[in-house]
C-alpha cells in the first residue's frame, strides 16, 4: 500500500489556484499520462501537444515560461500515443494522425469532465504539435475554445521549401559578410549549396530529413537570445522524471517513424482558412526548423475568415521559443488568451 | 551491512573448499535507474561441478540454478511492475576468495500498474478512475551477475552477495515491447539457515 500513499502524495493538490494532478488517460488501446498544474480558477486550460514525434510533454514542464502560462492558467501536459511514458498494446495501424488527433480531442472532453463543463480548452502545440493541433481542429469533432501554434508545422511539405529557401537566403547573406567566423561561413555554404540543389518541387524523404538535421545546426550558428531564469520544476524534472530515456526512445522511434510517414504527405496548408476559432501563431525569426512563414500562411487564412487571430514574431528566436525568450512567448500567449477567449 | 561482509572477507583464509549450499534465499534490492525495487527469489542448485583450475591450487565450481520468486519496483508517475519470476542460471564460483560471476536467462510475468489514477470512459459514457489501472506485463530477461560466496573465505558465514544488472523486455509496451534495464544487489542465504 506505500506505493499508493506515496503517489496521491506526489500526485495531487486540490487547491484549485494551484493545481497539480497526475493521472492516466485511457482510450483506443493507450494510458496517457496526464499532468495537470497551474491555475485552474482561470477557467482555462491549455492542453500542450508536444514536438516529436517521439518527444514528450514533460520536456515541456519545466521552464520558465511553463511558471509564468502556470501562474495565469491550468496547464495540461500529455505524452501522445507510443510516446513519452505512455502505455498500452494497440497496433502499428494506430499510428496515424487521424488516431493521434482523436486520442486528443477524447482527451479534451476527459478534461471537461473531470474539472468542469465551463473551462475552456486551448490547444497549444509546439513544432510537430503543430500538426497535430491543426488535425485535431480539422480532422475531429474536438471541443475547443482556441488554437495557439507556436513554431508548428502543419505542412510539412511547404515546410521543407520555406526551410530550403531559408537557407538559400541566409547563405547568400552571409557570403557578403566579412566579420563571420570561417566555422560559420562553412557551414552556410554547405546547407545554401545543399538546399540550392534541391528541386523545390520534390523533395524526397531523406533530404526532408537531412533538411531538419541541418535546421537544428543551424541554430549553433545565429544569435539567438537566452533567459537566466531557471523554471521552479527543473529539480523535479533532474530527479523524478516520470519517462525512462531508454524505453520512451525505443517506444517513441515507432511511433515517431510511423507518424513522419504520414506527415510527410500531409498538408494542410489549404484547409487552414476551416479553423473557427481563435487563434495565436507565434514563431521564432531564427528558427530554421520551422519558418515563420508557416505561422503567416496560417494567421493570413485564418484572418480572412474573419476569426479572432494575431501573428506574433518573436525576434532574437528560434525553434525553441519558450527557451529563448520566455518571458515574451508566456506573454503573448496569455494576452491572447485573455483578449479572445469567451468564458463558457 | 555489504561493507561488514567485504571486511570480513578481507580478514578470511583462502582456498577453503566447501560445496556452495543448494538452496537459497536471494533477498535483493533491485533498482530501475533512481527508482526502488525488492526482488525475492528461493533459489536451487541444479547440477554442479567441481573442476582444478589450471596452474593454481583453486577450485571452479560450476552450477546451474533455477529459481522463482517476486520482483517489482516503483516508478513514480510511470508504472510499478509487479511480477513472479522464474529465471535460470550458470554461476561459476572460484575457492580461493568465492568470487562469483554468473549469466541469467528469465521470464516474468505480472501486471504494470499505471503511476497514477487511470481513467477512462465506462459504457455508460462516464468517465471513472481506477487507482489500479495498468496493464497484464510478460517479460523475458536476461542478465549477467558478479558476487562473492561468502562460505569459500570463512566457512561460519553462510551468505553471498551480488550485483546484477538485468534487461527486461517487457511486453506489451505500446505497439512492440520495450527494453527495461535494472540492477539489483542482493545477498543470498542458505534456506536451512534461516
Amino acid at each position: 500500500m506505500s506505493w499508493l500513499i506515496l503517489n496521491t502524495l506526489l500526485a495531487c493538490a486540490e487547491n484549485p489556484a494551484d493545481l497539480s494532478d497526475y493521472w492516466y488517460f485511457r482510450t483506443d488501446g493507450v494510458d496517457l499520462p496526464v499532468r495537470v498544474e497551474g491555475n485552474l480558477e482561470s477557467g482555462v486550460i491549455l492542453l500542450m501537444l508536444h514536438g516529436g514525434p517521439g518527444g514528450s510533454a514533460v520536456d515541456y514542464n519545466y521552464g520558465y515560461d511553463t511558471d509564468l502560462l502556470e501562474d495565469a492558467f491550468a496547464v495540461a501536459y500529455f505524452d501522445q500515443r507510443t510516446q513519452g511514458g505512455t502505455h498500452g498494446n494497440y497496433g502499428t495501424e494506430m499510428l496515424t494522425i487521424q488516431q493521434v488527433a482523436t486520442d486528443t480531442a477524447n482527451l479534451v472532453d476527459a478534461l471537461r469532465d473531470r474539472y468542469g463543463q465551463d473551462n475552456q480548452v486551448w490547444l497549444y502545440g509546439h513544432s510537430w504539435g503543430g500538426m497535430l493541433g491543426t488535425a485535431t481542429l480539422l480532422d475531429t469533432d474536438a471541443d475547443v475554445d482556441g488554437w495557439i501554434e507556436a513554431a508548428g508545422s502543419h505542412d510539412y511539405p511547404l515546410n521543407d521549401v520555406y526551410t530550403a529557401r531559408k537557407f538559400i537566403t541566409k547563405a547568400a547573406d552571409v557570403a557578403l559578410q566579412s566579420t563571420i567566423t570561417e566555422e560559420d561561413a562553412q557551414f552556410w555554404d554547405e546547407v545554401g549549396g545543399f538546399a540550392g540543389g534541391l528541386d523545390l518541387e520534390n523533395i524526397s524523404e531523406s533530404d526532408s530529413l537531412q533538411l531538419n538535421q541541418y535546421a537544428f545546426t543551424a541554430e549553433e550558428h545565429v544569435e539567438l537570445a537566452s533567459s537566466d531564469e531557471f523554471g521552479s520544476g527543473l529539480l523535479r524534472y533532474m530527479l523524478l522524471n516520470p519517462t525512462v530515456k531508454s524505453t520512451s526512445w525505443w517506444s517513441g522511434l515507432w511511433g515517431g517513424n510511423a507518424l513522419n510517414d504520414d506527415a510527410f504527405t500531409t498538408s494542410y496548408t489549404p484547409r487552414l482558412g476551416e479553423i473557427a476559432v481563435p487563434s495565436l501563431f507565434i514563431y521564432g525569426d531564427l528558427d530554421f526548423v520551422c519558418p515563420k512563414e508557416l505561422g503567416e500562411d496560417a494567421f493570413n487564412a485564418v484572418d480572412a475568415q474573419g476569426i479572432s487571430t494575431d501573428f506574433v514574431v518573436l525576434e532574437a528566436s528560434g525553434h525553441s521559443l519558450m527557451v529563448n525568450q520566455p518571458e515574451a512567448f508566456a506573454e503573448e500567449i496569455i494576452t491572447f488568451v485573455d483578449t479572445w477567449g469567451v468564458p463558457r | 551491512m555489504l561493507p561488514l561482509l567485504l571486511a570480513a572477507t578481507a580478514m578470511a583464509v583462502p582456498n577453503q573448499v566447501e560445496l556452495v549450499p543448494k538452496y537459497r534465499l536471494d533477498t535483493s534490492y533491485v533498482a530501475q535507474a533512481l527508482r526502488p525495487g525488492l526482488r525475492v527469489a528461493a533459489e536451487q542448485s541444479l547440477w554442479s561441478s567441481e573442476r582444478d583450475r589450471l596452474f593454481t591450487d583453486e577450485k571452479l565450481i560450476r552450477e546451474f540454478t533455477g529459481s522463482v520468486g517476486f520482483m517489482g519496483w516503483w516508478h513514480p508517475y510511470n508504472q510499478t511492475p509487479l511480477m513472479a519470476t522464474a529465471e535460470l542460471g550458470f554461476r561459476r564460483t572460484g575457492t580461493f576468495w568465492g568470487f562469483q560471476k554468473e549469466a541469467l536467462l528469465g521470464l516474468g510475468m505480472g501486471y504494470a500498474i499505471n503511476g497514477g489514477r487511470t481513467y477512462r470512459y465506462n459504457d455508460d459514457g462516464e468517465l471513472k478512475g481506477n487507482p489500479l489501472g495498468g496493464r497484464g506485463l510478460i517479460a523475458p530477461s536476461m542478465g549477467i551477475g558478479f558476487g562473492q560466496d561468502l562460505s569459500q573465505v570463512k566457512p561460519k558465514l553462510k551468505a553471498s552477495w551480488h550485483l546484477r544488472g538485468r534487461m527486461h523486455y517487457q511486453w506489451p509496451y505500446n505497439v512492440a515491447g520495450a527494453p527495461v534495464f535494472t540492477v539489483e544487489v542482493g545477498i543470498s542465504r542458505p534456506w536451512s539457515g534461516l
